[in-house]
């Protein structure tokens, strides 16, 4: 079996001006990726109207073999205007339901993922509560990029039902941002390719304040899953986060191991395009806070440029190993898909 | 052997020193817990760093009790020392770090002995240049 | 009447033998004994008391909860790194090694006046010249840095004239704040001279005064757990790829630069990712190499605070994935509290080779030193 975890519906502006409603479809939206850093080369692997269309997707993910794909349309990142952002998050799940979800050409086949306005705690709640008694929503999707991190004690109301309703927390990066704190600490890059090799980096900064800030802690079953970081990247920074812990400790006492062993059990990597050249990725097991093979799962990036085929994913290691990449680590990892074993 | 640090009434609760016997030239830390003394190698056994010239302290521990949010209590004042290289915590009654790990320091047995029994030990005891008076902390190493 | 010549004893002061170099510490922090010490050091406009209200030397908001400095590395009279006695105990006997690279830490950047920030770089190093480059420094085994303004780059540019002849000084220190990453054109004066005088660059993590400290490209930290972990490597990879993608070092092929208390692992996971669609990428700037080769070519990494597993085989794979023996230096940041001994510093598992290169090898080439040195009173004392 194969599970794709990461598919990204592009949501055709039209169709969702009209899902949003007024005054919010007065204004333009967002460009899908961007204004700043417009890369050199379309990102779209495939035609923009193909990336739009439910049949097309479920017929491209049909030919690669794939069993199910979990949807997450991305909605710009961060929206200043917070009725608006409750807005589109309201806007973006009635139409991955209606359109993609109900989809007859999707054959069940499609899974969802809750979009969440990161301002309005409450409003994230309610739309989670709107959504969870349907099973087909596997997971909460929340932007990389936001205007904090996610240890913040303000967001843990929306992690503490994402564990009680068995949805994982799915971080990805939407590469347009209406709100944008420079993409650097120090200051903006000058080119695409730059942006492009930093981008995992948000996903990092949050996978460090879940850990510190003892949400793993405090919700057991709190799953997470990142989108645009390797799991080498990640491990090569939590080594360091494990002896600054060591060190100041003291400073997060409810922590009770160093963080690299908070992976196994919280999180997972959605492969990478590196993972095909990275050298950490010949071993399969005996890795640095849990074994490569049951730390990444399978996600195909459809329909983006830089996408991962599942016949081509950690081509080194056993067939046993490269499915569970491909589907076991899923099925064990997302609550919801638990069922599917 | 038996080495002698000095007095008791020079370690009051709370106070530390380092001695270093020929045995052990890097040196042993003898602390006074609450009346209760304790002797670790100055060793740490993670980088060598000087363990016992570092801070005795209390921690932070974790409190739960409040379910919508983590707090922590300051606990254990004058129990804990602190690395002055790394900072890694070690429990000065076990030699333990506070964080798990098979990473431990070494100790040794600790003894107040009255006065006579000192005199009686005075052969083959190893001292330091102190005059000692009452009851004296010995080390056994 | 005949005369006989007569061998003279060897006395025990003379050691005519030559002293292999095997331990090179790339990162040690002297200071001078008090902020006045370096007052005196300043052009006469600055020598006014009032500069000190404007140097705020402490970040308060993201530190370690113990003390900042190695508690027995602590004068009796005078900073933390003042005393050379101290020093030369610690560095030349303790747990020995052969150079030490200096980097002045407490003195750039830590003001928010570009103007002051370059006269306190300059007078940290007329400091520096006087006193552990020349009077402390009688075996010879200090190494100086030119410290330099990174946000003042004309004034960088003139420190880096003014001191560049000098045989003291063996590369340029910066700290990795700068408002825009440092591929940036505005920068590249600072590349260009250091190029021009064959000087290396090495970037050193630190709080200044205009950095917003603790910001990420999601928001601000709220550990220092996070920060010390996070900050300076997510910086030099922006760092890294600004260099390799703004044509700096095809600008200056012979430049390099070495990356401080940043950690190592992390470079390689990042320049794959750069790496893997580069020809997609790429297309945006004229560039001669892959990410991997620019690194390999052109960076450095000091190992402290060193990357430590619980399994010594499982982080020596790490490293020799990671090219260690021809990235990695070995750097002990002394005298701070997450000082690495030269002894104890690197995995035991590393292949011997590559420990070799790592202690002393590349930085006998990075900073063009002579491999071998006069024995002297520090060997003679520590029987060496």
């Amino acid at each position: 079996m194969i599970i794709d975890c990461a598919v990204h519906p592009v949501l055709s502006s039209e169709r969702f001006n009209k899902f949003v409603g007024g005054p919010w479809n007065l204004r333009q939206l967002p460009t899908l990726f961007g204004e700043k850093y417009g890369a050199p080369f379309d990102q779209l692997a495939v035609p923009a109207d193909e990336a739009s269309s439910p049949a097309a997707v479920a017929n491209c993910l049909r030919g690669a073999k794939i069993d199910y794909a979990v949807l997450s349309p991305t909605t710009f990142g961060y929206w200043p205007n917070p009725h608006q952002g409750v807005a589109v998050a309201q806007a973006a799940n009635n139409m991955l339901a209606e359109d993609w979800l109900n989809a007859p050409e999707a054959d069940g086949r499609f899974l969802g993922s809750i979009r969440v306005p990161m301002n309005d705690v409450d409003a994230a709640l309610g739309e989670i509560e709107r959504w969870a008694d349907d099973p087909r929503f596997v997971q909460i999707v929340v932007p990389a990029r936001g205007l904090a991190t996610y240890g913040d004690q303000r967001f843990f109301p929306i992690w503490r039902t994402a564990a009680e309703r068995g949805l994982a927390i799915f971080i990805h990066d939407d590469l347009s941002a209406v709100v944008e704190p420079p993409p650097t600490q120090v200051g903006f890059p000058s080119f695409y390719a730059e942006i492009h090799a930093l981008r995992p980096l948000s996903g990092i900064v949050h996978l460090t304040s879940f850990i510190v800030s003892g949400v793993f802690e405090r919700l057991p079953d709190l799953r997470v899953v990142l989108g645009d970081v390797s799991v080498h990247e990640a491990r090569a920074l939590a080594i360091r986060t494990d002896k600054d812990w060591q060190s100041d400790r003291i400073e997060v006492p409810w922590m009770t191991k160093e963080p690299t062993a908070y992976l196994e059990r919280h999180v997972r990597f959605v492969s990478q395009p590196e993972d095909e050249i990275s050298p950490h990725s010949l071993r399969s097991t005996g890795t640095l806070g849990g074994d490569n093979s049951s730390l990444v799962i399978f996600g195909s990036r459809h329909p983006y440029w830089d996408g991962v085929n599942a016949d081509e994913v950690f081509p080194k290691w056993s067939g046993e190993e490269r499915a569970r990449c491909l589907g076991g680590n899923a099925v064990q990892f997302y609550p919801r898909l638990a069922a599917l074993n | 052997m038996r080495y002698v640090v000095g007095a008791v009434a020079d370690l009051p609760p709370g106070s530390s020193t380092v001695v270093y016997p020929d045995k052990v030239k890097s040196g042993i830390g003898v602390f006074n817990v609450g009346g209760q003394f304790y002797a670790l190698k100055n060793t740490c056994p993670h980088m060598g760093g000087p363990l016992c010239k570092g801070r005795v302290r209390g921690t932070t521990e974790a409190d739960a009790t409040d379910e919508e949010r983590v707090g922590m209590h300051w606990v254990r004042e004058g129990e804990i020392i602190a690395c002055p290289w790394h900072h890694w915590e070690f429990d000065i009654r076990t030699g333990r770090t506070l964080f798990a790990s098979r990473q431990r320091v070494r100790s040794y047995p600790v003894t107040i002995e009255p006065l006579e029994v000192l005199e009686r030990l005075k052969k083959g005891v190893e001292t330091i240049p102190v005059s000692v008076e009452g009851a004296t902390v010995v080390l056994d190493i | 009447m005949t005369t006989k010549t007569l061998i003279r004893p060897e006395t025990p002061e003379s050691r005519p033998d030559p002293v292999e170099v095997t331990v090179i510490d790339t990162d040690v922090h002297v200071e001078p004994r008090s902020f006045d010490e370096l007052i005196g050091y300043m052009d006469v406009p600055w020598r006014d008391r009032a500069i000190k209200a404007r140097v705020p030397f402490r970040r308060a908001g993201f530190t370690t909860f113990d003390v900042a400095g190695r508690m027995d590395a602590y004068p009796e009279t005078g900073d933390l790194g003042s005393d050379p006695e101290l020093v030369e105990k610690h560095l030349f006997l303790d747990d020995p090694i052969d150079y030490a690279i200096l980097l002045p830490w407490s003195l750039r950047g830590f003001t928010v006046d570009p103007a002051l920030d370059t006269a306190l770089a300059g007078a940290v190093n007329r400091w520096l010249a006087e006193t552990w480059l020349s009077k402390y420094n009688t075996e010879n085994r200090y190494v100086g840095s030119i410290s330099v303004s990174v946000e003042d780059p004309v004034g960088a540019v003139r420190e880096i004239e003014e001191w560049a002849g000098h045989p003291g000084f063996r590369q340029v220190a910066i700290s990795h704040y700068g408002p825009r990453p440092f591929g940036h054109p505005m920068y590249d004066q600072i590349w260009e001279a250091a190029a021009r005088h064959r000087l290396p660059v090495s970037i050193h993590f630190k709080g200044g005064a205009t950095q917003p400290l603790g910001w990420t490209s999601t928001g601000p930290l709220q550990f220092f757990v996070e920060y010390h972990s996070l900050i300076a490597p997510m910086a030099y990879a922006t760092h890294m790829a600004s260099f390799i993608c703004n044509g700096v070092l095809d600008r200056h092929p012979g430049l390099q630069f070495l990356f401080l208390e940043g950690g190592f692992l992390w470079y390689r996971p990042f320049v794959d990712r750069m790496g893997r669609h580069w020809q997609k990428t790429a297309k945006e700037f004229p560039t001669r190499k892959t990410p991997l080769q620019y690194v390999l070519d052109h960076f450095r990494f000091a190992t402290q605070p060193v990357e430590e597993a619980a399994d010594p085989l499982q982080i020596a794979t790490l490293f020799e994935e990671a090219n260690a023996g021809d990235l990695l230096m070995f750097s002990s940041d002394y005298p701070h509290y997450d000082y690495d001994p030269p002894s104890k510093a690197l995995p035991r598992a590393l292949d011997v080779q590559v420990k070799k290169k790592i202690m002393a090898g590349n930085a006998l080439e990075f900073f063009d030193l002579p491999k071998t040195r006069p024995g002297d009173r520090f060997d003679r004392k520590g029987g060496r």
